[in-house]
């Protein structure tokens, strides 16, 4: 009799323990590195399963993470390949002051990429019936979801909103920032999140937490090769320049002179694409490594591309979260990136 | 889409790129085929499912953040 772990049950060993993620279900639990190795193969006789760990397998078999079978054979591991029918998958446009001829090519050309998801950033200036005039560009095409990015002080009233929500189920959410205090919370719509977080510059993007924790298939996948973050993203920044995201210094073009189709097209705009966990320093190290979206704009070391993300308080050696921005170590590169208020 | 009463969160291997496994699933058959006859309606329930579903494909929103925020 063997205990076989489910297929999409797979163990990431770390410095100082593992995980089991569970990419069918959403779930991740932390189990010790001899374990993990015993489990390496996905399965495990259970004449040699050590005393101190039956009662280990016993909870996978009620959790459901695992069973028990004659014939482990019968079950594969299942394939880590990833790969994608489109050329960009999501796209960042700030949006605060483009042109309305600029974006409505911005987003025609992201529909012939097949991009399926937008995030609107207006960090200051947004004027809602520009925004409603775009919508019939958002509804139609590859795209199947957008999100808007707002700032408080430009609504009038919240309520208005309720002409892009209402009546357009590409809208995944609109955040708005930078609200009273008192607002924060505030259920208006299901759509509608408010926070006073002051989202007022690109600096506030990067942010590693559990929260941003992704565990499901199409990510485990994708970040066994490829960057969880810019893989497959396009971004535009307030002055119409083409990145791989706003936050990150290299331009690619620009939307005036230059085509979105020829840039994502570019070898050297898709070399970051293509720096996975397992190539970036102490996260090649961590358990949540195929789980954790990664950035490559704000580093700890800003002269290396291979630095862990600056924003991230996460210690795999101790296996504790600390503020990221409180670390005397962070400080000359928060100063590098003149974060500011943003830290 | 309810597909078993009582039990949404069956633990099947449906979640695979569904070509690639179909091995995985007649093998998980053969391997419930002398158990209860419960069990082995549920597995055969798997054939049904539609191909999205089968893919793991979510229908609406990312399945990662497109940035962080907040």
């Amino acid at each position: 009799m063997f205990f076989c772990l489910f297929a999409s049950c797979k163990i990431v060993s770390g410095l100082s323990r593992s995980t089991i993620c569970d990419i069918e279900r959403g779930k991740v639990y932390f189990i010790p590195n001899k374990l993990a190795v015993l489990l390496s193969e996905g399965f495990i006789d259970k004449e040699q399963i050590p005393v101190e760990f039956k009662d280990w397998i016993e909870e996978f078999v009620t959790s459901e993470l695992g069973f028990w079978t004659q014939n482990p054979e019968y079950f594969p591991q299942i394939s880590l390949e990833w790969d994608s029918p489109e050329l960009i998958n999501n796209a960042i446009l700030e949006m605060d002051f483009h042109p309305m001829e600029d974006i409505e090519l911005i987003i025609t050309q992201l529909n012939s990429l097949r991009c399926k998801f937008i995030e609107f950033r207006y960090y200051d200036n947004f004027d809602m019936a520009r925004f409603i005039q775009i919508l019939p560009l958002l509804t139609q095409g590859a795209i199947r979801g957008f999100t808007i990015f707002v700032p408080f002080h430009s609504l009038g009233d919240i309520k208005s909103l309720s002409s892009i929500y209402d009546n357009t189920v590409q809208l995944q959410s609109i955040i708005i920032h930078s609200a009273p205090e008192d607002l924060k919370g505030s259920e208006i719509h299901e759509k509608i999140l408010i926070t006073d977080n002051k989202i007022d510059s690109k600096h506030h993007c990067g942010k590693i937490s559990p929260d941003y924790f992704s565990i499901n298939i199409p990510t485990f996948t994708e970040s066994q090769l490829h960057n969880t973050c810019l893989n497959r993203k396009i971004s535009i920044d307030l002055h119409g320049n083409i990145k791989n995201c706003p936050s990150t210094t290299q331009i690619f073009g620009n939307v005036k002179s230059d085509s979105l189709t020829e840039v994502a097209q570019q070898e050297s705009f898709k070399m970051l694409w293509h720096i996975s966990k397992d190539q970036v320093n102490v996260c090649k190290g961590c358990e949540f490594r195929y789980v954790c979206t990664d950035c490559r704009a704000y580093l700890e070391d800003p002269d290396d591309i291979f630095s862990k993300p600056l924003k991230c308080g996460y210690n795999p050696e101790t296996t504790k979260w600390q503020q990221w921005s409180t670390n005397p170590l962070k400080s000359k590169a928060i100063e590098h990136y003149k974060l500011g208020d943003a830290t | 889409m309810q597909l078993l009463p009582g039990k949404e969160n069956r633990r099947t291997p449906i979640s695979m790129q569904i070509k690639k496994n179909l091995p995985v699933i007649y093998s998980y058959m053969r391997e419930y085929s002398n158990e209860t006859e419960e069990k082995d309606r549920k597995v055969i329930q798997i054939e049904h499912l539609p191909v999205y579903q089968t893919l793991g494909v979510l229908m609406t929103g990312p399945q990662k953040p497109i940035s962080k925020l907040l």
